[in-house]
């Protein structure tokens, strides 16, 4: 008997084995770090101290001096917390700063009423619907963020109602729905640093998945009294990518079989997990690309209408940049890196792979040149920024306080001239990641290497122009 | 025993998410608005934020403060970078850099009515960031109501009219010399002492073109001048240039240099010829549109223009300077600079049309 064929659209080739086989160093190994982590306080050690940092970032925000670069809300915000998340926590330890924000936190505490005892959570049970369950509200929550960001990055008090609004909804989401649906599904920064956090040589796994399909009573998703379900609604049995996985450590406390392990292992694994893209992160590498280029673009370019209509200097002007903004994200970029895939398809004679499935899979490129992309340009306004910190922490309010002495610390630009010798191998680094990842996925629907190299050049050719615009926009 | 373990991990929990939550903003705000004002009860502490003039200038612009008493201002700015200075007071904090505090301490010895205004141009409207400082004295409370140092000059008694055009029907075709004119009078061994000419001048009151006409006339009073009469005219305007340099202080000058690169230079120029920063926006600006037809916009005054300053007389600044001139943007300075200060100005002025240096370029 002849069996039917799929249609084109439906059919996907099988999905590539999760690879093991990559050398992984288990730092749960080590006794102390693992005592730490399984450590039940600790969670909540580390939120009080980012929520000191925080509620002292909404109250200068809010009442504070209004000059941005004299107010601690804006410092710590969007220099301090960014330089630390966008270039070190991100790209080394993924989701780490997940585990310790502050902003679910209340919400958290409402829903368990506890801070660090287990205890059955207390919400109306709403189960959230299953349509909604992937990044789309994050998308367009950083959307919305990002076209108002020059205001929201330079005025204190935008600043400290956005952070507020964050912390109300994250609690209103807390009342009404099961464990952290702000964080899986709202969060604009969840959204990135998700996806980002793919590349970080940082995981938490379980050791073997067939001890949690033994497992009846999956405490790990289901809570015990050695800790709570997992907040972000993952199974850690089947966790392959640590896009969801917020490293809160509850799985390490509440496995009784001792399955679960944080490792070490080489950066940029998750991306070849080709079960679990979908469009939504697709979108979500596209944004954050796009959005790297335009800031770029606003804040580095030599262009000062752009920056006045970033800065909302008019509402008409402004309306035109932020359908332009948007256009941008959601169609002028994914609508170039489509062509780019329906070239691709065509030409190395992919007729079995559906375009829009190419076209998913190629996006996970972008991830490694658009994170890099994010720190070289972060660079440029850290760098040049980052000695206002002193000030403000004395200072904290711009109320004339001196309370370390550092209140009249000058502003002190560092290496301003060598930043772009920083950015440009950042990004080579970036670009020559992405490469490797469109060779690997090209792979993955390649029969031979010569098909695959084909299907490779023209996605190559557009990270290439993305790269050169990046640069060019760097070097001035 | 675990869940009292669990119970005092949970009590001390709370504790310190209380102490975040409720505690740091309360002893923040607490320390500012209630400790930190009693703390300094003996000085009275007052707060001034500068925003621009379009955004509503100086947030306190009328402030009281008792003779005698230690005042502390805590000077911020929330946008650009102002200078706050009060008139007459000799109170000058200098510029204010946005988001940096600046303390500035002075006791009050005499009470009445003060003017604290921005030194620096910081917009179109700069000239309207400008407040009050009230300096009550208990014992006599009606004091705080007098103006301090006012001008005492009654330009309507003397017959000048300080908006009257007062262009020169004679004046140098090129920037005269003083030190030309120096060595012009000493070359002319019949002349008098350049102190008995100017003791029958009064170069405040004549302008320029006039001590012109009575040296080439020699209309001095009690003097022989006829050599001057039969000089070249370029030489005598050195000449003149000459006298009015021996005529000022050179002390006055500097004061009146510094004053004028601080207040007025912004529209006037560096060099004076009109073309500052301010002047072009000052043009536009939505006020001077308003006033279009009525008084109509004016562009800052040109102190290189030779006919106009050989025209007109050191009374004539000084009134328009202590007066403002009306609907152009020019503000008022009457309130603000001292009379020595205004007479300051008014002889650096004349170091546009004049070359008062000592040595010939």
């Amino acid at each position: 008997m002849t069996q039917a064929r799929a249609p084109a659209s439906r059919r996907r080739r099988a999905p590539t084995p999760h690879p093991v086989s990559v050398p992984r160093f288990e730092l749960t190994s080590i006794r102390w770090l693992d005592a730490i982590l399984r450590w039940r306080p600790l969670q909540f050690t580390l939120i009080a101290a980012t929520l000191g940092f925080f509620v002292l970032a909404i109250l200068t925000s809010l009442v504070g001096t209004p000059v941005g670069n004299r107010n601690f809300g804006i410092i710590f915000v969007w220099i301090v917390w960014w330089a630390l998340v966008i270039s070190l926590l991100v790209p080394l330890a993924g989701r780490l700063w997940c585990a310790v924000c502050p902003i679910p936190a209340p919400g958290e505490w409402l829903q368990r009423r506890a801070f660090i005892a287990p205890r059955p959570l207390r919400t109306l049970g709403k189960r959230w619907p299953n349509r909604l369950k992937n990044i789309w509200i994050q998308n367009f929550a950083f959307l919305g963020v990002a076209v108002f960001s020059a205001i929201i990055l330079t005025r204190p008090a935008v600043t400290g109602l956005v952070l507020l609004a964050f912390v109300l909804l994250a609690i209103g989401l807390s009342l009404v729905y099961e464990r952290r649906i702000f964080c899986r599904y709202f969060c604009p920064v969840g959204g990135f640093i998700g996806l980002y956090s793919m590349i970080a040589p940082l995981e938490l796994r379980v050791k073997d998945p067939e001890v949690c399909r033994r497992h009846k009573t999956k405490e790990c998703y289901l809570g015990s009294e050695n800790g709570f379900g997992c907040p972000w609604l993952v199974f850690p049995g089947s966790l392959k990518r640590n896009a969801y996985c917020g490293l809160c450590t509850e799985c390490l406390k509440t496995c009784s079989m001792n399955n679960v392990a944080l490792n070490l292992r080489p950066p940029g694994l998750d991306l070849l997990v080709s079960k679990e893209r979908g469009l939504d992160e697709a979108y979500k590498a596209f944004i954050m690309s796009t959005c790297a280029l335009l800031y770029s673009a606003i804040l580095l370019g030599p262009w000062g209408a752009l920056k006045d209509a970033a800065n909302m200097e008019d509402w008409r002007t402004w309306v035109v940049y932020a359908i332009g903004f948007i256009a941008m994200n959601l169609a002028v970029v994914p609508g170039l890196f489509y062509a780019a895939t329906w070239l691709s398809r065509r030409w190395a004679r992919l007729s079995h792979a559906p375009t829009r499935q190419l076209f998913i899979d190629f996006a996970y490129a972008l991830v490694p040149l658009g994170l890099m992309a994010w720190i070289a340009f972060s660079l440029s306004f850290v760098l040049v920024n980052i000695s206002y910190a002193l000030p403000v922490l004395s200072d904290p309010f711009g109320w004339g306080w001196n309370l370390l002495g550092t209140r009249d610390f000058p502003w002190t630009p560092y290496f301003p001239a060598r930043i772009p010798y920083l950015q440009v191998p950042i990004l080579i680094v970036g670009l020559i990641f992405g490469l490797y990842i469109t060779w690997r996925i090209a792979n993955e629907h390649a029969s031979a290497p010569e098909q695959a190299l084909r299907s490779v050049v023209p996605i190559a050719a557009l990270l290439l122009v993305v790269t050169f615009g990046f640069l060019g926009l760097y070097l001035g | 025993m675990e869940i009292g373990r669990w119970r005092r991990q949970e009590a001390i929990a709370l504790a310190i998410v209380l102490l975040i939550v409720v505690g740091l903003p309360a002893a923040t705000l607490g320390y500012q608005f209630g400790l930190r004002p009693l703390l300094s009860a003996n000085v009275q502490e007052v707060e001034i934020v500068g925003r621009l003039p379009e955004r509503g200038g100086w947030s306190v612009e009328t402030v009281r403060v008792q003779v005698g008493k230690p005042v502390r201002l805590i000077l911020t700015s929330d946008d650009v970078v102002h200078g706050f200075a009060i008139g007459k007071m000799g109170v000058d904090a200098g510029w204010v850099y946005p988001g940096q505090p600046k303390v500035v301490e002075f006791t009050p010895q005499r009470a009445g009515r003060y003017t604290f205004y921005c030194t620096t141009w910081c917009a179109e409207g700069h000239w309207r960031m400008r407040g009050t400082l009230e300096v009550y004295d208990p014992q006599d409370p009606s004091a705080v109501n007098e103006p301090v140092d006012p001008p005492q000059t009654d330009w309507q008694a003397e017959g000048i009219d300080l908006d009257a055009p007062h262009l020169a029907e004679i004046f140098p075709a090129k920037r005269p010399s003083a030190a030309r004119g120096a060595a012009i009078w000493q070359r002319t061994p019949e002349l008098p002492t350049p102190d008995q000419v100017l003791a029958r001048l009064d170069l405040r009151r004549q302008s320029p073109a006039q001590v012109f006409e009575m040296l080439q006339e020699d209309r001095v009073p009690d003097l022989a001048l006829a050599p001057l009469g039969r000089m070249p005219e370029g030489d005598l305007w050195d000449v003149v240039a000459f006298l009015w340099r021996e005529g000022t202080a050179a002390e006055s000058v500097e004061l009146g240099r510094e004053l004028y690169q601080t207040n007025c230079a912004a529209c006037h120029g560096e060099n004076g010829d009109g073309q500052g920063p301010a002047a072009a926006s000052l043009l536009s600006s939505s006020m001077e549109r308003d006033l279009q037809g009525k008084h109509g916009p004016q562009s800052p005054a040109d102190f290189t223009d030779a006919r106009s300053m050989a025209g007109g007389t050191g009374m004539i600044y000084y009134g328009k300077l202590v007066r403002g001139g009306m609907g152009t943007g020019m503000p008022y300075w009457g309130t603000i600079f001292t009379e020595q200060e205004l007479w300051a100005l008014v002889d650096y002025l004349w170091t546009f049309p004049f070359d008062l240096s000592t040595q010939e370029r």
